[in-house]
């Protein structure tokens, strides 16, 4: 499966894709972009089968990414990861259609427990 | 609520971070009336709500501010970051995360939005009609000071 992580942050980034390696999704292609516009022309070109987001995020959060791939009727599965936690966030989350939320600081085995019903 | 109350949820947002990710072993949470040291270096991130306008900052000598960024990224003491952009990179996302425990902490009693991290090296005057109270985290041979500055509205 295709994999694009979303987040401004190098350093997260670089954390993400070492805890999937961790939590044992090593075949998978993994892109990254810095933020959600960017996210968005990847998404329109690559096509991912599931994107992994920041929620707050300079020139497009992912929320705004979220809607905006809803308003062009493209369908991918999508989860945030960010520190938003509270159940206000969890709930507007949940009800822009994100698939699940992944709090940070995170481990292996919170990624092992989400993604393994999506990733296999 | 008091900017106390802000600071205090810092303090212990701080302490799950570094406890959690940095793989830190022992805390020690002083509270300090003494100024803040003039060259230190940091991040501070905005938090709003009804009843508070403040930023929040998280700043350290710079030796320690390296190695806590390396301790975010499971890096050697002997590895380097690429460039001056990846440490304040590293230690943003460090803040974020205290800055979301914040949140949860204060959730009870105000609902804040977080802005993005601001990186900052050297002394910092508070705004006008601000107040400013900091204390010091002691995270085993590291320092961290920790600032709320702002206004309850």
């Amino acid at each position: 499966m295709k994999i694009l992580i979303v987040d401004d942050s190098k350093a997260m980034r670089l954390i993400v894709r070492r805890t999937l390696r961790q939590a044992g999704f090593v075949d998978h292609g993994v892109t990254e972009a810095h933020n959600g516009k960017e996210a968005l022309e990847s998404v329109r070109l690559a096509k991912p089968d599931l994107i992994l987001s920041d929620w707050n995020m300079p020139e497009m959060s992912g929320i705004e990414l979220l809607d905006a791939l809803k308003a062009e009727g493209i369908a991918v599965k999508f989860g945030f990861i960010t520190t938003e936690r509270t159940t206000e966030m969890r709930a507007r989350a949940t009800e822009a259609g994100a698939a699940f939320l992944i709090v940070k600081p995170f481990t292996p085995e919170d990624f092992k427990e989400i993604l393994t019903p999506i990733l296999g | 609520m008091q900017l106390t109350d802000c600071l205090a949820a810092t303090a212990d947002s701080a302490r799950e971070i570094a406890t959690g990710p940095l793989g830190i072993s022992t805390t020690a949470w002083l509270e300090s009336s003494t100024p803040l040291p003039e060259a230190l270096s940091g991040i501070y991130i905005p938090l709003l709500s009804k009843e508070l306008a403040v930023q929040v900052g998280v700043l350290a000598e710079r030796s320690d501010f390296v190695k806590l960024a390396k301790a975010l990224l499971s890096m050697q003491d002997d590895e380097e970051f690429e460039s001056e952009g990846d440490v304040f990179d590293a230690m943003g996302e460090v803040a974020n995360m205290i800055a979301g425990g914040i949140k949860v902490r204060l959730e009870p009693h105000t609902n804040i939005s977080v802005g993005l991290p601001l990186a900052l090296t050297g002394k910092v005057f508070p705004p006008r009609n601000s107040q400013s109270i900091h204390g010091v985290l002691s995270l085993d041979d590291r320092r961290v000071w920790l600032v709320v500055t702002g206004t309850m509205l």
